[in-house]
C-alpha cells in the first residue's frame, strides 16, 4: 500500500470519464450543487419517514441526514470562499 | 467517496443491532415452544465481510449472511405433571442459556458503541477539514 502526496490534485476531482481535463469551476460547482440538492431531498424524505414512524433502522436514517448535513456545510464553505475571493478581486485598485 | 468510512461504521452498527435483536429474541423465548410444539431453538447470526473495491483502500462492509439455529441439545427438566412431559417425565426446554445471552448482549452493545465512536471520529475529522476553509 503506497500513500503518496499527489500534487496535481487530479484524484480530488470527480472522474466520470466524460469530463474533459479543463472542466470549469462553474461546471464542477453545478454538479456538486445538484448532488447536494439530491442529498437534501433524500434527507427530507428520511425525516418525514422518521416522523411518521416508518423507518426500518434509525442508524441508516441518521447516516443519510448526517451525509446531507456534511455536504451542505462543505458547499456553504466553498460558496463563501468563492464569494470572498470575488469581493477581494473587486476591491483591487485599477 | 469521502463517506465510505461512515458507511462501513454504519454497517457495523446495523450488524451489532441484529446481534442485539437476536439476543433479545433468544432471551424472550427461553421458555417458549415454536409453532410446531417443539421447544424454541437458540438463533445465531452469521456475519460476512463484503469487500467494497470502489476505491484505493480495500474496505470491508459487514453483511448479515444468515441466521442459523444452534443445534446443541435441549435442556431437560424433570416435571412429570407437565402436559408436555415425555414418557419418562422429562420436559424439553429451549437450548437458551439466559446468562450467555446477556453476555452476548453486552458484547453487542460494546461493539455497537465502538462503531458509533468510529463514526463520530470520522465525522469530526471531516467537519474539522471543512473548518479549514473558514477563517
Amino acid at each position: 500500500m503506497r500513500v503518496e502526496l499527489n500534487l496535481n490534485l487530479k484524484s480530488l476531482l470527480p472522474s466520470d470519464g466524460k469530463s474533459k481535463n479543463e472542466s470549469s469551476f462553474t461546471e464542477i460547482f453545478e454538479n456538486f450543487l445538484a448532488e447536494v440538492n439530491r442529498q437534501q431531498l433524500s434527507a427530507r424524505q428520511v425525516e418525514r419517514a422518521l416522523s411518521e414512524g416508518k423507518v426500518k433502522n434509525v442508524e441508516e436514517a441518521v447516516y443519510t441526514i448526517e451525509k446531507a448535513d456534511l455536504s451542505l456545510r462543505l458547499l456553504t464553505e466553498i460558496r463563501n470562499k468563492a464569494l470572498e475571493s470575488y469581493q477581494e478581486i473587486m476591491r483591487m485598485q485599477v | 467517496m469521502i463517506f465510505k468510512g461512515l458507511e462501513v461504521s454504519l454497517t457495523g452498527m446495523l450488524a451489532q443491532r441484529v446481534r442485539m435483536d437476536i439476543a433479545s429474541s433468544n432471551l424472550a423465548n427461553a421458555n417458549s415452544t415454536d409453532e410446531n410444539g417443539k421447544p424454541y431453538r437458540r438463533k445465531v447470526p452469521i456475519f460476512e465481510a463484503v469487500l467494497d473495491s470502489s476505491g484505493d483502500v480495500p474496505v470491508y462492509r459487514v453483511k448479515v449472511k444468515k441466521i442459523v439455529e444452534d443445534p446443541s441439545p435441549y435442556r431437560l427438566r424433570y416435571d412429570p405433571s407437565s402436559p408436555l412431559a415425555d414418557k419418562k417425565g422429562y420436559v424439553k426446554l429451549p437450548n437458551v442459556d439466559p446468562i450467555r445471552e446477556v453476555v452476548d448482549m453486552m458484547s453487542a452493545m460494546r461493539s455497537y458503541e465502538a462503531n458509533l465512536t468510529a463514526f463520530n471520529t470520522y465525522k469530526n475529522s471531516i467537519l474539522n477539514a471543512i473548518d479549514i476553509l473558514r477563517a
